[in-house]
This record gives structure tokens, sequence and C-alpha cells, in this order.
């Protein structure tokens, strides 16, 4: 992985977070803050699978669905749905709803009710296994997702039945929806609970281009599913929406969408 | 009828590698079959309802595979509904939802195990097909069809049976006339066919009254062609079920007889309240009484209508 890549999929990563923002802010939709913890991982996957040429056929679930925004804008750069499909986006009539829609091509699961993702990649992660396939099922979820019993269901099947091809990516962004993962329930200590429950754990910064790419390109020998915990930033990106969950909600007025357009711009210069 | 469905389901595992069953850890006995012999096709999930209904969806979103999920009561309907609902039905994935017990056939385990809403719940619910099956031959017959992967569908199982000798043999999916009525007509469901089958050999024999009987085991708005050939405006129709009157197949019953203009004298839904919970424990049959819907307390809406 050279130096030149890395800063080119970072400087990518920057040019999407401004799309989303354009197209969040051109719906009146929200969730920003969501969107930009998370984009750098889902970008840096996406583009280590086609990379490897196996992006065709891969099995991406979002399970954290209200960060659609992300994920229809990263399934564009990699031409799985057209320009004016993104730019349709939350709008009347257009099949990208705010939450991840499956009537989307290259999204295999709509969430939206958060819990759900681990559950049907499990599934899906035993199929291939018991077809003896190769690829990997990707379940990206949220801390604050993190609260539904039904993702801890589906942590223990995964584990009982070895589901080596598994893995879970958590966007640790300490927010959730009204106020701190710590104040709403806590869910640390998150590593502890995960080895305990049979995982292969990784921690990450979320927003360390050269170590998520590394991660996803490691060929990790283990017979246990497995889980990366990605310390992120929620807003990411742009200063005044960071750690503020004021953007879990809010569509920027014009006056905060052309501050947050200038930053970006000034972060790809 | 339990024993039917694992016979069933034994016969489609031997058909067809791409089925699988999912239990949330119930059938101690009667799956035995699968879990000693460790077979591939059958996964005993624990007791995880949301789970099972969700690892199905991904299950079946791979190789065309087609899956049950297999609980009691309401475990595997309202316990994982969203997940059925989101995971399963919104995606109209080869996923049929089973639940062993209908109405109060675990009458002394207690409200927590009485199946009475699933049929109005499920009904509701996009993409989803609901089958009820009253004899054996129903079940054999439902499963042939669901193992080839139809979307979703849902199939309750009551633990009382209608002997076999008694349905007709025909599509399980056309409502089913099983004996002709000049006066009126029941429509039923499940078990509780056998209470309505002894009121109107009593109505025929007592009191002269002639009410024919007509199986629903799939609901399907678009079969009402029998309904509007063999009800007449001078008729008494009752929808007999072991169920809430709400949402139930009374209410089915009502919406396509108004929106197809069928018409009939007197319209009575007979079923269980929906206004309180069984506050006692009791055997399906004294379960079935206190609630009216045994064959004395569906005799006496009869005869209340006919005035004898």
């Amino acid at each position: 992985m050279n130096k030149v890549k890395i800063l080119n999929i970072k400087k990518e990563s920057y040019k999407l977070r401004l799309t989303i923002l354009r197209i969040i802010y051109d719906a009146s939709s929200s969730h920003l803050g969501s969107c930009y913890s998370v984009i750098d991982a889902l970008f840096t996957l996406y583009k280590f699978l086609k990379d490897k040429k196996i992006l065709k056929n891969s099995k991406i679930i979002l399970s954290k669905g209200h960060a659609a925004a992300a994920f229809y804008t990263v399934l564009q750069y990699f031409k799985f749905i057209s320009k004016n499909e993104l730019n349709s986006f939350y709008k009347d009539g257009s099949k990208l709803m705010g939450h991840a829609s499956h009537y989307v091509n290259g999204v295999i699961l709509s969430t939206g009710s958060l819990g759900h993702g681990p559950g049907v990649g499990c599934g899906i992660a035993y199929a291939l296994k018991k077809q003896k396939k190769k690829d990997d099922v990707y379940v990206f979820i949220s801390d604050g997702e993190c609260n539904e019993g039904s993702v801890w269901e589906a942590l223990l099947f995964a584990s009982h039945h070895k589901l080596n091809n598994l893995k879970i990516i958590i966007d640790y962004n300490k927010l959730q929806s009204i106020y701190s993962t710590k104040k709403t329930l806590n869910i640390e200590p998150i590593k502890k609970k995960l080895d305990a429950f049979g995982f292969k754990v990784t921690e990450l910064d979320g927003h360390d281009i050269k170590k998520l790419y590394n991660y996803f390109d490691k060929k990790i020998k283990t017979n246990k599913p497995q889980i990366l915990i990605l310390h992120t930033v929620k807003g990411k990106g742009v200063s005044f929406m960071e750690n503020n969950n004021l953007w879990h909600y809010r569509t920027p007025n014009s006056k905060e969408f052309q501050m947050a357009k200038n930053e970006l711009e000034n972060k790809l210069r | 009828m339990r024993n039917q469905f694992v016979k069933s389901i034994s016969k489609m595992f031997k058909q067809n590698k791409k089925v699988n069953l999912i239990t949330g850890d119930l059938g101690f006995g009667y799956f035995k079959e699968f879990y000693e012999k460790k077979c591939e096709q059958f996964i005993n999930i624990g007791v995880s309802e949301q789970n099972m209904a969700s690892v199905a969806a991904g299950i079946s979103l791979i190789n065309n595979n087609v899956v049950y999920i297999y609980s009691i009561g309401n475990f595997a309907t309202l316990r994982c509904l969203e997940q059925i609902r989101q995971d399963i039905c919104y995606h109209n994935l080869n996923v049929n939802v089973v639940s062993m017990g209908a109405g109060f056939s675990y009458g002394s385990l207690g409200g927590s195990h009485h199946l009475l809403e699933d049929i109005s719940v499920m009904r509701s619910i996009p993409n989803m097909k609901v089958f009820l099956p009253s004899d054996e031959r129903d079940i054999d017959q439902i499963l042939k069809l669901t193992s080839k992967g139809i979307g979703p569908t849902y199939m309750r199982i009551d633990k009382s049976k209608v002997p076999n000798n008694i349905i007709p043999k025909t599509n399980v999916l056309k409502p089913r006339e099983i004996c002709d009525g000049k006066d009126g007509y029941i429509i039923s469901t499940g078990g509780i066919l056998n209470d309505v089958l002894d009121c109107i050999k009593i109505l025929k024999t007592n009191y002269k009254i002639n009410l024919g009987l007509i199986l629903l085991s799939y609901i399907n708005d678009e079969e009402y062609k029998i309904f509007k050939k063999k009800i007449k405006k001078n008729m008494n129709i009752f929808t007999v079920e072991e169920h809430s009157l709400v949402g139930g197949i009374g209410d089915y019953c009502l919406d396509i007889f108004n929106k197809r203009n069928i018409k009939y004298k007197n319209f009575n839904k007979i079923g269980v309240s929906n206004k309180s919970f069984s506050n006692v424990s009791g055997s399906q049959n004294y379960l079935k009484k206190i609630n009216k819907i045994d064959n004395l307390g569906i005799l006496k809406v009869i005869k209340k209508t006919f005035r004898v």
C-alpha cells in the first residue's frame, strides 16, 4: 500500500463528503454526522474490494441504514448507480430512500430499523460457508445499534457457528440519537465483551485510511468471526459538525452549507 | 398435525437440498431425526426468534435457498414481527414462518402461549401469504407448494385436526365447500371445524336448518367466486375461528363480500373477543367453551339468528 494511493483514497473520501453534503442539503435530509463518521471505512472497503476485483459480488450490509447518503454516494462512485439517480436522493419518487434500500443497485439489504444487519449477515455467511464459498460478509453497525438485543443474538450465533467469513464493523462515534452512548446505555467495556463472545476483535482509528486498508487486506487466520471496532468522530471533516449531535438530525441551512463546503474544499487543496 | 409437518418437511429435505428448517429451540423428540443425524438442513438456533427470522432471510438470499422457521405460539410471529416484516417480507424472500399451536392449542400453558392475533397481523403484511391448514393432507399440500419458494408465507398449525376423510383433496389454495347449504353458510378453518360440523348436524336433525360449510385454507382476495356462487341474499352467514374477532377470517370475509358485492341476510362473526386475556388455565376444549366458541357456543349464536 503506497503513500500516494493512501493520499488518493483520503482525498476521494473528502470529495465524497462534499457530495454527501450536497445531496443532503438538496433534499433537506439529515444524518450528516453518521455519514461522516463511517465514510472513510466504507469507501476504503469498497476501494479494497475493487482493487481485488471482487467488488461485483460483494456482500456488504449497512445495518446503520441512516447513513444511506454515504452508502449511495459510494455506490455512485463505483458506478452501481448513475449521478442522476444519486441526485434524486430522498426526493419524491426516488428509489434512494432516506434509509438504505434494496431497490437500489448494489444494496443487498434494506435497513433503517436498527439491529437487523448482523442477523441477516449471519444467515448469508452461514449459507456461503455451507456452499464452501470464500466470500466475506461485511456488516456495518453503529454503537447506538448495540443497544438492540437482536445484535447480541446474532453475535452469539456467529460465534457458535464459527462464521469466520463474517466481519462486523462498529462505527463507534460515541454519540447516539439524544446524547452520548456512554450516557444513554453504556456499551463499555465493548472490546472485553466482544472478546468474551468469541470474536477476533481489532480496534482502529476509523479515519486512518492506511490502517483500514491494511486491515481489509490482511488475511487473518482464525476460526472466529471478526469485529472491527472503529473509533470515529461523528461529523468528521467539518469542524462545527464534529462531535455535535445536532448533525444527526439537522439539515444545514444555506450559510452552514456554504461554510461546510468551504471547509471541505480547503482540505482538498 | 405436528407429526405430519415433520414427515412432510423430512420428505422435502430429501427432494430439495436447498430446503432448510430453523427451530427456535422447540421440537424435543419430534425433530430428533434431524438433530441426532446432524442433518445439514436443520438448525436449532436457540431461543432467539429475532435472530431466527433474520438468519433465515440471510440464508434465503444465497443460492435460492428456501427456509422454514419454526416455533410455537406467538414466538414465531409476534416475538420477531419486525424481522418478519423488514427482513423477510420487505425483501420478498423465500422464508416460511410456521407457528405450532393455533388458538388455544396450548391452552393450559397460559395466555403467553395463546395464538389469537396471528392471522390478523400476518395477513396485513405485504407479500405475506397466509395458510391455514385443517388436516394433515393440507399440511402436506402446503409444504409441497411452499418448499418451491413462493415468497414469504405463514402457516398456523392447530393441535386439533379434522379427520382425513372430511376435507376434499382439492387445491388448498381455493376455498373448499365441505357441504352445501340452503339456509346459509359457515365459513371456517382449523381444528374448530370439528365443532362446526357438530353444529351443522344438530341444526339439520333437530331444527331442519340446512347450513353449508366452506373451508378457508389460504387467504387470497382473488378467490371469491365460490362465495359469489353459493351465497344468496336470503342467507345467514357465520364465520367461525379460533382467533381474535379483530382481523381474522371474519373480517377477511366481510371485506371480500363488500368488495365483490356479495349480498347476504345476516353476517355473524364467531371468534375470540379481544376485550380481555384468558385469566384461567384450561385445555383447548375448556377454553373454547368459556370463550363460547365450542360446538354449543357456536350453536347458540346460530339458533339466535334463526330464532329457534
